[in-house]
């Protein structure tokens, strides 16, 4: 209903005050992601380079994708820790599936076929995974952290029993299935263009669908959602499915960046996720939350890691700065409540 | 609101189910291999059974008052080189520190209890959630891991603190009579937590606060207090297990302990403690890590792949979870 209300609304507004409602919401964490790029760029040399920057969003599309989806997971109160495991599932089927991918195991040696049914089969089997989450939380109804705990393990033995435990290699990477992790088009680096993609996709879901808007609702309270009319189960069982095929997607375009598919590809990728979506203002309790958050989320760990990187200092600044961030950022919120931004998050 | 009636009766079937099975595997496994019955290989399991026992305890009370520590593998990890590092005898030692046995111990104990503390009040007072304040520490723990290690070891970064100590290879490796010293710090570790969740006016607390926090403060219970005492448990027992950890093999690893959290959190699951909060216990907790240390230590025994242990390990963790739903359907 409130969304059916913000619509009619937002179409009689102009271009400006659009982009001043999308943008407003997200003042601090922008706020935030710029200062970090000015420090950045202040003292570690080379941090505005082309080069770098091209190589930050690229790095970072990877985990974007996963956490587009897992925004909507997290939306409606529920969370997926199996995704750094579908994600490593995907890119071994793929890689085994594609002409050129060769390991000492047998299954990268049955069949071969074309790069893109390679990629259709390897993003239908981690929607599988993704819908057997769905299913579990939805019918069964084992709590979501619980069920996805138990996917993850699962879908990690599913890993190493395809894979045998041995890398998949590439002898040699198919020019089509390169792209995916090294191409362009253009000048934009190719998983930047799919991380686009989602990242609107998702922006259109959650705002312009009734799936989207639903999911809010779910979040909010599940159970005047159902009784509003909202089917609530397949809604949730979709979202499991959007993050099982999106951490697929991930672990394809990861494959096709180091050429190689490893078993243990992907591990504790979920954190990292989460910890983004949660830093974009998602609530992990559910019923609020944006795509456009999380992109800003995603960025400002991947400038952190970025810009450490480049000053060559050891990995556990990177751990002690990234819990810092996210303890501040959320528990600020908290202790310096917006009202106005509190009540308009949820939109793009 | 009506699963959380009722805690005692609920779950006295998930563990019933678990019990059994365990039986079955136990036996199951002996007759396949009779070395699993053997006392070395009994002792075995006790011992890596009260490694994860201790921190799976605390990770109970975590977990019975609604939330969950997702840093209690770093904490582990971090009480291990905190009190490796400060013996002053490791080699290649670059820390002038030398402290006695038992003060290594307190000093260990102390900073994951300051640890827990933290998360306690992150969640209690600026009301970010467990999940969230736990990932975070989960990171800040583990960078301190390496400040410390880098601190007292010359060299690479992230080198193990690698040392000898009569303490320590007692608390990892002793034996009184032919029990373990772990198990029997497990169990009493156990028998504590029972008896205070059991007739402690703060225990109950911990249960009224995990079933509904607004109503636990109507009734005269500070949540916020209960909160912070259980993440400050938690830290604690899990800095014990990762002094056992550190005894067991007179090394601390700077990656020891990645990932053990969920370890613990299966362990409870299994247990029948719900993730929700206010039902359980941690008489579950002991049978659940029981199940996974037979199990484990079993599987590897009679030879089965480490794949096919996952995909055990998943199924049984939904299954259980799910019968438990199942049969509480039933009775109502």
């Amino acid at each position: 209903m409130e969304g059916m209300k913000e619509k009619k609304k937002t179409v009689r507004i102009s271009l400006k005050d659009r982009i001043c409602l999308a943008v407003r919401p997200h003042l601090v964490i922008l706020f935030a992601l710029a200062a970090l790029m000015v420090i950045m760029s202040l003292i570690a040399p080379n941090f505005l380079s082309k080069g770098n920057m091209m190589d930050i969003i690229r790095v970072n599309s990877i985990k974007g994708i996963m956490s587009i989806a897992m925004t909507l997971v997290l939306l409606t109160g529920g969370i997926d820790l199996s995704v750094g495991s579908t994600f490593a599932v995907a890119g071994a089927v793929t890689a085994s599936l594609t002409i050129g991918g060769y390991s000492d195991y047998i299954t990268s040696n049955l069949f071969k076929c074309n790069t893109y049914a390679a990629i259709l089969i390897g993003l239908s089997v981690a929607a599988l995974i993704g819908l057997a989450n769905g299913l579990i939380v939805t019918k069964l109804k084992v709590e979501p952290f619980i069920a996805t705990l138990a996917m993850m393990i699962f879908a990690r033995g599913i890993t190493y029993l395809y894979t045998g435990g041995y890398p998949i290699n590439f002898k040699p990477i198919p020019a089509d299935f390169a792209w995916f992790g090294k191409g362009y088009l253009g000048i934009v680096p190719a998983p930047a263009v799919l991380f686009i993609l989602v990242a609107l996709a998702g922006g259109w879901l959650l705002r312009y669908t009734s799936f989207g808007r639903s999911l809010f609702a779910i979040g909010g309270n599940r159970e005047t959602a159902r009784l509003s009319g909202i089917r609530t189960e397949r809604n949730v069982c979709l979202t499991y499915v959007l993050m099982g095929v999106m951490a697929g997607l991930a672990g394809i375009i990861m494959t096709s960046r180091v050429a190689s598919a490893s078993a243990v590809a992907g591990e504790s990728y979920e954190m990292d996720v989460i910890a983004g979506v949660v830093l974009g203002g998602t609530l992990q309790s559910g019923g609020k939350g944006s795509v456009a958050g999380t992109v800003i989320g995603i960025f400002i760990f991947g400038v952190i890691e970025n810009g450490l990187n480049i000053l060559g200092l050891p990995t556990y600044y990177k751990l002690f700065i990234k819990g810092l961030v996210i303890i501040l950022a959320v528990g600020g919120r908290y202790l310096f409540p917006n009202r106005e931004t509190s009540r308009k998050i949820g939109g793009v | 609101m009506m699963e959380r009636e009722g805690s005692r009766k609920k779950h006295f079937n998930q563990q019933k189910l678990i019990f059994v099975l365990l039986i079955v595997m136990f036996f199951g496994f002996t007759a396949i291999r009779p070395e699993f019955a053997s006392p070395r290989s009994i002792d075995n399991i006790l011992r890596t059974l009260s490694m994860y026992g201790i921190a799976s305890m605390g990770m109970t009370l975590v977990i019975l008052t609604g939330g969950t520590d997702l840093s209690a593998g770093s904490v582990m990890a971090l009480s291990g080189v905190v009190g490796a590092g400060l013996l002053g005898n490791a080699i290649s030692a670059a820390n002038p520190v030398k402290l006695p046995f038992a003060l290594t111990v307190a000093a260990a104990l102390t900073a994951c209890g300051f640890i827990g503390l933290i998360n306690g009040l992150c969640i209690a007072k600026l009301k970010i959630a467990p999940f969230v304040a736990t990932l975070a520490m989960m990171s800040i723990a583990r960078s301190l891991v390496y400040v410390t290690a880098d601190s007292v070891v010359q060299g690479v970064s992230g080198s193990p603190i690698t040392f000898m100590d009569d303490g320590y290879s007692m608390l990892g490796q002793g034996h009184i009579g032919p029990v373990p010293v772990q198990l029997l710090l497990f169990l009493a570790v156990f028998l504590l937590l029972y008896a205070f969740l059991k007739y402690t006016r703060t225990g109950r607390a911990v249960y009224a606060v995990g079933g509904n926090q607004e109503i636990a403060r109507l009734a005269g219970i500070k949540p916020m207090w209960v909160i912070i005492l259980c993440y400050t448990l938690c830290g604690v027992l899990a800095g014990l297990s990762g002094l056992i950890l550190v005894g067991r093999l007179s090394s601390a690893s700077t990656v020891a302990a990645k990932g053990y959290e969920l370890d613990f959190i299966t362990a409870v699951a299994l247990g029948g403690t719900g993730m929700r909060g206010g039902s359980g216990g941690v008489a579950g907790t002991l049978l659940g890590v029981s199940f996974l240390a037979v199990m484990n230590n079993g599987l590897d025994m009679v030879n089965m792949p480490s794949f096919y242990q996952y995909l055990i390990k998943g199924t049984i963790l939904v299954l259980a979870v799910y019968a438990d739903k199942m049969l509480q359907k039933e009775k109502n």
